[in-house]
């Protein structure tokens, strides 16, 4: 009989906690923001409260969860980095041996904390992910699940976002130990 | 809306509105826009943004909760979205302690599954500023 495959290796275990990409922003530009309030009601045009409530004075206030980082970064300069594959991108980047998991890799759960800064017109963020935690499921259709986690901050380095998500990647229960 | 929504907002089925935020936040992924590749993973079809999702139900907040700050928020998937579905997003349960209150929400298909739960947690902004 053969032996059961390690799903999360030593190699991975160890990369816990180790930083997958680092990325500063361009200052936020109040058309991106307005674009991004058309695609989220395309292809309705945004209900006039989503104008007006986004609109304090003269001050467009940037939505909570509004991506800073398109189409352009300040630092790498130019596009962000693309995701190829989910495994190229977490074990690829950390120069590690990737596990053995088939199909699409899925986002499967988010969090995130607001730590009281808001976004305004003009900002610029830093993003820093890193390797969070690898966890394997139980049952007849066991997965990997790969946890990311991303800390927001600005020029001074505080810390104002903290988010999170997880992703699954399919295994099969032969190599589930 | 079920009964046991308290409320809720719906976004119609858009192909042109799910490419154009798969594009807003970079995420045209071949997965989320591009039938083969969906169909090849066994899903029927591109299946839509989680980070869609995650965004109408911010909007949902905004709009529901004008006096409060959103504090944190979790949220699960449940099943794939395909963005032939109209997404509905509801209020299931509220409780209030000390200025903050939990909310749970889901995103679901109009006519289908849960897609997606969440909790929230806000407070009000006097709380927060104080």
């Amino acid at each position: 009989m053969p032996e059961p495959l390690r799903v999360v290796s030593a190699q991975m275990s160890a990369a816990r906690g180790r930083e997958l990409r680092r990325m500063t922003s361009l200052p936020i530009d109040a058309s991106a923001v307005r674009g991004w309030l058309v695609a989220l009601y395309a292809p309705l045009p945004p209900p006039t409260d989503a104008w007006t409530m986004s609109c304090s004075g003269e001050q467009l206030v940037v939505p909570l969860d509004f991506n800073p980082f398109t189409p352009l970064i300040a630092d790498p300069q130019g596009l962000p980095p693309r995701i190829t594959t989910f495994g190229e991108w977490v074990e690829g980047t950390l120069g590690i041996d990737p596990p053995r998991t088939f199909g699409a890799a899925l986002n499967v759960g988010m969090s995130v904390e607001y730590r009281g800064r808001r976004l305004r017109i003009g900002d610029v963020v830093t993003a820093v992910q890193r390797l969070g935690d690898y966890r394997v499921t139980s049952g007849q259709h066991p997965y990997l699940m790969t946890r990311l986690d991303e800390e927001w901050s600005d020029p001074s380095g505080t810390v104002f976002q903290l988010r999170s998500r997880t992703v699954s990647r399919p295994l099969t229960p032969r190599d589930v130990a | 809306m079920s009964s046991d929504e308290l409320r809720s907002l719906s976004w119609p089925a858009s192909r042109e509105g799910w490419q154009r935020f798969a594009l807003a936040v970079d995420e045209a992924y071949p997965l989320h826009v591009d039938p083969a590749p969906a169909d090849a993973s066994g899903f029927a079809g591109p299946i839509g943004l989680g980070s869609q999702i995650w965004a109408y139900l911010h909007e949902a907040l905004r709009r529901w909760f004008p006096e409060h700050d959103l504090l944190r928020m979790q949220g699960r998937v449940v099943s794939p979205w395909h963005p032939d579905q109209h997404l509905v997003v509801a209020e299931r349960g509220r409780s209030g302690q000390d200025g903050q209150l939990t909310v749970d929400l889901v995103a679901r298909a109009a006519d289908g599954p849960d897609l997606l739960t969440a909790t929230a947690v806000l407070a009000d902004f006097d709380r927060r500023s104080a």
